[in-house]
């Protein structure tokens, strides 16, 4: 009887509500197993990271209100809107690709007595409590930030609405958009010519594209005698961009007060509207979707080779490199590095060498060389924080294998090595090209990034050994960990030595150009000596040790 | 004439304390009984030194403003041996300032044989040391009678150690142990050298200069390196030995504060401004203990000083006191919270520690608060001069941050009442404003200090382990008594699996998964291990293939320990994982030789055995296809082709059959039958009792991480059971343990 009733209760929210709490348990149980105190405390040390950015962004945006005497206006408000949502609707669909249809987890929740309609519901739930959470930290501070300066009563009446629309607007958006974009990744992976071609064509198009803008640009720049002129051209194109954004403008306006009758229907007829899409366009896809990558996938014969050698590190370089070359993601992710890298350096050097007039400026050019190429090739090394932990399951065969099997680690960096040496020519030869930096400033600085990548390469890969997921791997398959703690460790990581690194350079090269060189490469090697060395010591004594 | 008496009245002021300080005791002797009486009274006397020097600290002294030798009241010959004296006193009456409270030979034997030494010729030279405090020769001053009575009190506490080694003879080693003593001294001297010593022996050296030159560097190296150094010196040291550095410390950062800061305004001159304010509550939270106020220096005062070291405001003269005394100065700030921590005398700040922090750093802005207010509007400021502690009243952060300047200068903001002739100023919301803001620093500091733990700890634990590791390995190599390690620990277990007194716990839990499991498998039985799921039976075949620890008792291969000769024993496994580990991206057979390469198997033997179980298994035409176009079957077949690659002799299977049709699961069973009919050990689990019952010789039933029974399946067959109400039986009511039925024929034969 009492079962019956259960079942007349189970309607669609309820199961909806369980899925969501069964994809969220992990998370659940770890905060249920804290103390009281210390989740009160995590608490409030949130509240303090809110309080922080609050005063970041209020004390920034007053910087450059009076100082570059920028308005704080409605455009600027909606502008940053969305360039903001832009960007993540971009990161959105990336992680729903993921989410929605790679996870492992697939299988085991398309078996539950449930409409696929609420699967696809619950998963865009969770993935939008956590958007919503992740923007805590961020959009709403801003927002706070922005009328605290000059916000009036309708701003503050409209806040939470909007924050709230402001955080579930990109997942809708990328819920539509990962439907087309999963068929076009799937036939792409399938039809490797047509990607290569692609990837040509769009950044053969980008380039042209650059050195059509970068043209334009008056040489030398001087900023301040085209400050005011460049102050309104700013205005002009936050303008002419706001009036594109049609709904941001219906948000700005409930936030400014300014026609609120009909933009708030209007705000939220939009919503609905994109709501509605999502789950009568995207929901019915869903199924097809997950259903294809749950099957068996293609039937792709490689010729056997045979190769008459006995050695470890050998075989292991052989396998990640195979793996690495038929993995869509892996690939992908170092082909953009390798080639839109260059391209980003060769845009920035550029405009640095319009601004740059005196030997200062030829060293604070190699300083912003040095971050900027640190920081963009760190956050790609750092995904050898789960170089070891993307092993998953698979890892067993290594605990099992009567081998030196933490050899696997040095073939793991082998390959990252050989993107980044890649990536590093690259830059090297667009450089040399299109910069007027001496090669003796350019060799050096491609030597000093050359060691300080390889040390962030050891030190990403260390945290990994020190702290596996690979549990994580086994359960949700490798692609579908987006939310991997170490990665993120080792990309802060990155920004940080980047950061220092380009200080320090300027710092020395300053000081003297010869001696500069010298100790910024003597430094440089001290510090892939360093990392070296305790990666080396760290693995021998955690990779025996790692279990799942 | 006068210094003759004086000195005399010295000596005798120093034994009539001595003499009151054995009246005290009730007799002259040392014994044990009384040492405690005894001690208590020079412990009376130390603080009573600490008190009446004190005054002459605060007070100016003329010779800390003297540049060069020539040009004060004495010659320069005097002059530089009274600034080496003075430099030398101010260690002396430092140790007989914590003498009493510490046993410490080195510290004992110094006072006892080198502190009346120095301060004898204290009193001998008595006239140019008076005359270094007042500038003229006036042996009256209250000055120089405060210093007199230090010199006695301090001669008291020096002659009664010296009186007390002569009655005991204590003299073995003396030259050794005065050597010691000399030698400790001499570690301490450089952090009580008066600040203005080489200013007064080399006048000012250097130029007055913005940029930043070698000797800025200079400082800060030793500035950075000197905590460190401290570090690695006394971190092995006893805490009572850790406890006697940092209080010498605190109390060399005492005196050295005074040293350069007496000759500027009173008012202004109070020690409530940042770093100077650390230097002189340090002493006080080492002596007495006070959490609250030295947390409060460790999370605002290190930061600070820090800066100061990095960035320093002073010029390149070197020898001039104010620059020694900024450094000095700064570089105690920033050492003595850091040491008191890392020495383990503080423990690490929790949120509790932090509160008291927070309530210390709240009395501190709220003292210097409310002085700003007075003190710049008492009529006691005569000269006018700002008085600016913590930078609460000046306009010190609103030049760096302008954006601040109504909260302090609007009028709703400021609040103004008088007391007297005083007009009370207080900029309540930009100082409550300065307040908020270092609690959100306090609490960033904390949080770096909580990744530099981590980091410290992590590094700790590596070492810590690398050296268990040598020690696992010193130990087998002991245990194999000359052999080499490739040779099995227990030559007599070669031909079988054995498990000894097995357990396992997972981290976070107490409860164990396995409870002291004992098992001997030998070559060419099917050994079957069956049980509920989470009954123990996959953490026991992971622990046996090496892929987790073992938490008690050991794992034997072929007379191989899986913990300590792990790849030894696994060259004799073969493992079939329950969850298809294989690599998806790869072929069949670069799967395949993949595994065959770790296990070193001969390419000839490779090619022979793909061949050969290909077949078997029907797998050849499929065997060039990327895995994950496989069946779950495929892969499961591919997984024991991977397994038989290099002919273990010992085959470990994890829930084998799930999910495989008839002939998958028939082609399984026969190859296992095979591979134990070919005279090597086939042990697996299963949930099939059926197949157990078909396949093995003997089986194992184990439930809640207990081995319940085990028996060779003819005999639970002669005696008309099942396996599956056997099992079923242990299944639901597992702490029935019965007698196995090997056992029970064991017993009826010896019956018979």
């Amino acid at each position: 009887m009492k079962t019956q009733e259960k079942q007349l209760k189970n309607t669609p929210i309820r199961r909806i509500k369980y899925l969501m709490l069964l994809q969220m348990g992990e998370r659940l149980r770890l905060r249920k197993n804290q103390s009281g105190k210390k989740r009160a405390f995590l608490t409030f040390l949130k509240v303090c990271v809110c309080i922080a950015v609050f005063a970041a962004a209020y004390f920034a945006l007053g910087y450059f209100r009076d100082s570059f005497q920028i308005k704080l206006s409605k455009p600027l408000l909606i502008s940053i809107l969305f360039l903001t949502q832009v960007v993540g609707v971009i990161s959105a669909i990336g992680s729903i690709l993921s989410i929605l249809y790679t996870s492992k987890e697939n299988t085991m929740l398309l078996a539950f007595p449930c409409k696929y309609g609420e699967i696809f519901i619950s998963k865009l739930a969770v993935f939008a409590v956590e958007e919503i959470k992740k923007s805590c930290f961020f959009i709403l501070p801003f927002l706070i930030a922005y009328g605290a300066l000059v916000g009036g009563a309708s701003y503050w009446i409209f806040l939470l609405p909007v924050w709230l629309m402001l955080c579930l607007f990109p997942v809708l958006i990328g819920a539509i958009i990962s439907i087309p974009c999963i068929y076009i990744k799937r036939f792409l992976e399938k039809h490797m010519f047509l990607y290569a071609l692609l990837i040509g064509t769009v950044l053969v198009f980008v380039f042209v594209l650059l050195t059509v803008l970068l043209s334009k640009l008056p040489t030398p720049v001087r900023l301040v005698a085209i400050y005011g002129k460049f102050i309104v051209a700013v205005e002009e194109f936050l303008a002419s961009l706001s009036s594109l954004a049609v709904w941001y403008i219906f948000l700005g306006n409930l936030l400014f007060g300014e026609s609120q009758l009909w933009c708030i229907p209007l705000a939220l007829a939009v919503f609905a509207g994109f709501s509605a899409l999502c789950f009568f366009v995207a929901k019915p896809f869903y199924f097809k979707a997950v259903s294809s990558t749950v099957e068996a996938g293609g039937n792709k014969r490689h010729k056997p080779k045979h190769h008459k050698h006995n050695n470890i590190f050998l075989t292991f370089l052989r396998k990640e490199f195979k793996l690495f070359v038929r993995n869509s993601q892996s690939l992908n992710s170092a082909v953009l590095t390798i080639l839109t890298f260059p391209l980003l350096s060769y845009v920035f050097n550029f405009i640095l060498a319009a601004i740059n007039t005196n030997v200062l400026g030829d060293f604070l050019s190699v300083a912003f060389n040095v971050m900027i190429t640190l920081s963009i090739l760190s956050t790609h090394n750092a995904n050898s924080a789960s170089a070891l932990s993307s092993e998953g399951s698979e890892f067993a065969v290594l605990k099992t294998a009567p081998s030196n099997t933490m050899i696997i680690a040095w073939a793991k960096i082998a390959v990252a090595e050989v993107v980044n040496i890649i990536a590093l020519v690259t830059t090297f030869i667009m450089l040399t090209i299109t910069t007027e930096l001496s090669l003796l400033n350019l060799g050096l600085m491609t030597l000093v990034l050359f060691l300080m990548t390889t040390a962030h390469i050891f030190w990403s890969f260390q945290i990994d050994v020190c702290n596996p997921k690979i549990l994580d791997y086994a359960m949700k398959g490798g692609d579908s960990v987006v939310n991997n703690s170490n990665v993120a460790k080792a990309v802060v990581i990155g920004f940080f030595t980047a950061t220092i690194a380009g200080v320090l350079t300027l710092l020395l090269l300053m000081d003297s150009f010869t001696s500069g060189w010298i100790r910024i490469i003597l430094l440089a090697a001290a510090f892939l000596i360093i990392r070296w060395y305790l990666f080396r010591r760290n693995l021998k004594v955690y990779f025996n040790d790692i279990q799942f | 004439m006068n210094q003759s008496i004086l000195t005399v009245g010295l000596l005798l002021s120093a034994f009539a304390i001595w003499f009151v300080g054995g009246l005290c005791k009730g007799e002259t002797t040392i014994r044990k009984k009384t040492y405690a009486r005894k001690n208590l009274f020079f412990r009376c006397l130390s603080a009573l030194l600490f008190l009446v020097y004190l005054p002459c600290l605060i007070s100016l002294e003329a010779v800390s403003e003297q540049i060069g030798l020539s040009g004060g009241a004495n010659t320069p010959t005097i002059t530089a041996l009274t600034g080496i004296l003075k430099w030398f006193t101010y260690f002396t009456l430092a140790g007989l300032m914590v003498e009493p409270f510490f046993k410490k030979q080195s510290l004992t034997d110094f006072t006892a044989f080198f502190a009346p030494v120095i301060l004898l010729l204290n009193a001998i030279f008595l006239k140019p040391v008076a005359t270094s405090i007042v500038g003229y020769t006036d042996y009256f001053d209250w000055r120089v009678v405060t210093y007199s009575i230090c010199l006695a009190l301090a001669f008291g506490i020096a002659g009664a150690r010296l009186i007390e080694k002569i009655r005991q003879t204590d003299f073995s080693k003396i030259g050794v142990r005065i050597g010691k003593a000399g030698l400790w001294m001499l570690v301490y001297l450089p952090a009580f050298m008066p600040v203005y010593l080489p200013q007064l022996f080399f006048g000012i050296i250097g130029e007055e200069t913005v940029d930043f030159t070698l000797t800025h560097r200079l400082l800060i190296y030793i500035g950075f390196a000197f905590p460190a150094l401290a570090y690695i010196a006394f971190r092995k040291k006893s805490k009572d030995e850790r406890l006697l550095f940092l209080i010498l410390l605190s109390l060399s950062g005492f005196m050295q504060y005074f040293c350069y800061t007496a000759h500027r305004d009173p008012l202004t001159n109070l020690p409530l401004h940042l770093c100077n304010t650390a230097i002189v509550l340090m002493l006080f939270a080492y002596v007495f203990r006070l959490k609250s106020v030295f947390y409060f220096t460790y999370l605002v005062n290190v930061l600070g000083a820090f800066c100061a070291i990095l960035l320093p405001n002073t010029s390149d003269v070197l020898t001039e006191a104010g620059v020694l005394g900024f450094w000095y100065n700064h570089t105690y700030a920033f050492a003595l919270p850091i040491l008191g921590v890392a020495l383990g005398i503080f423990e690490r700040p929790n949120i509790k520690l932090m509160y008291g922090a927070i309530a210390a750093f709240s009395v501190y802005v709220l003292s210097a608060a409310v002085l700003n207010g007075w003190l710049n509007n008492s009529p006691l400021n005569v000269n006018g001069e700002e008085v600016d502690y913590f930078f609460l009243y000046s306009d010190f952060f609103i030049d760096k941050f302008a954006w601040a300047v109504p909260l302090k200068y609007n009028s709703s903001f400021v609040w103004k009442f008088q007391i007297g002739d005083t007009m009370m100023t207080f900029y309540w919301l930009y100082n409550l404003v300065i307040w908020l803001a270092f609690i959100a620093l306090m609490f960033a500091i904390w949080g770096i200090y909580g990744l530099l733990y981590r980091t410290s700890d992590a590094h700790k634990e590596l070492a810590k382990r690398k050296v268990l590791m040598q020690v696992d390995h010193a130990q087998l190599l002991k245990e194999l008594g000359g052999r080499s390690v490739k040779e099995p620990l227990h030559p007599e277990g070669a031909s079988m699996i054995k498990i000894i007194n097995f357990s396992k716990t997972y981290a976070g839990t107490d409860k164990k998964a396995v409870k002291n499991l004992n098992l001997e498998i030998h070559e060419g039985e099917v050994f079957g291990f069956i049980g509920h799921n989470g009954a123990g039976k996959s953490t026991t075949i992971k622990s046996l293939v090496g892929i987790q620890s073992i938490t008690e008792g050991s794992i034997e291969v072929q007379g191989y320990d899986i913990a300590r000769q792990p790849l030894q024993a696994k060259l004799n496994m073969g493992y079939v994982s329950d969850n298809h580990a294989v690599y998806e991206n790869l072929t069949g057979r670069e799967y395949i030789s993949y595994v065959a390469d770790l296990y070193m198997v001969s390419e000839k033997d490779k090619n022979e055995r793909i061949q050969k179980y290909a077949k078997m298994f029907g797998l050849e035409k499929a065997l060039d296809n990327e895995i994950k176009s496989y069946s779950h079957g495929m892969k499961q077949k591919t997984m024991v082709i991977g397994a038989l690659i290099h002919n273990p002799k010992v085959w470990v299977l994890d829930e084998p059959l799930t999910g495989l049709d008839p002939t998958s699961s028939w082609q399984i069973k026969e190859c296992m039958r095979q591979h134990a009919d070919a005279g090597n050990i086939v042990f697996f689990s299963s949930h099939v009792i059926e197949v157990v019952e078909k396949v093995c010789d003997r089986i194992a039933i184990i439930a809640d991480g207990t081995l319940q029974r085990v028996d060779r399946v003819e005999d639970i067959k002669k005696e008309g059971l099942s396996l599956e109400q056997l099992y079923l039986q242990y299944a639901q009511h597992p702490e029935a343990k019965l007698p196995s039925v090997s056992d029970e024929i064991a017993s009826a034969q010896e019956n018979v």
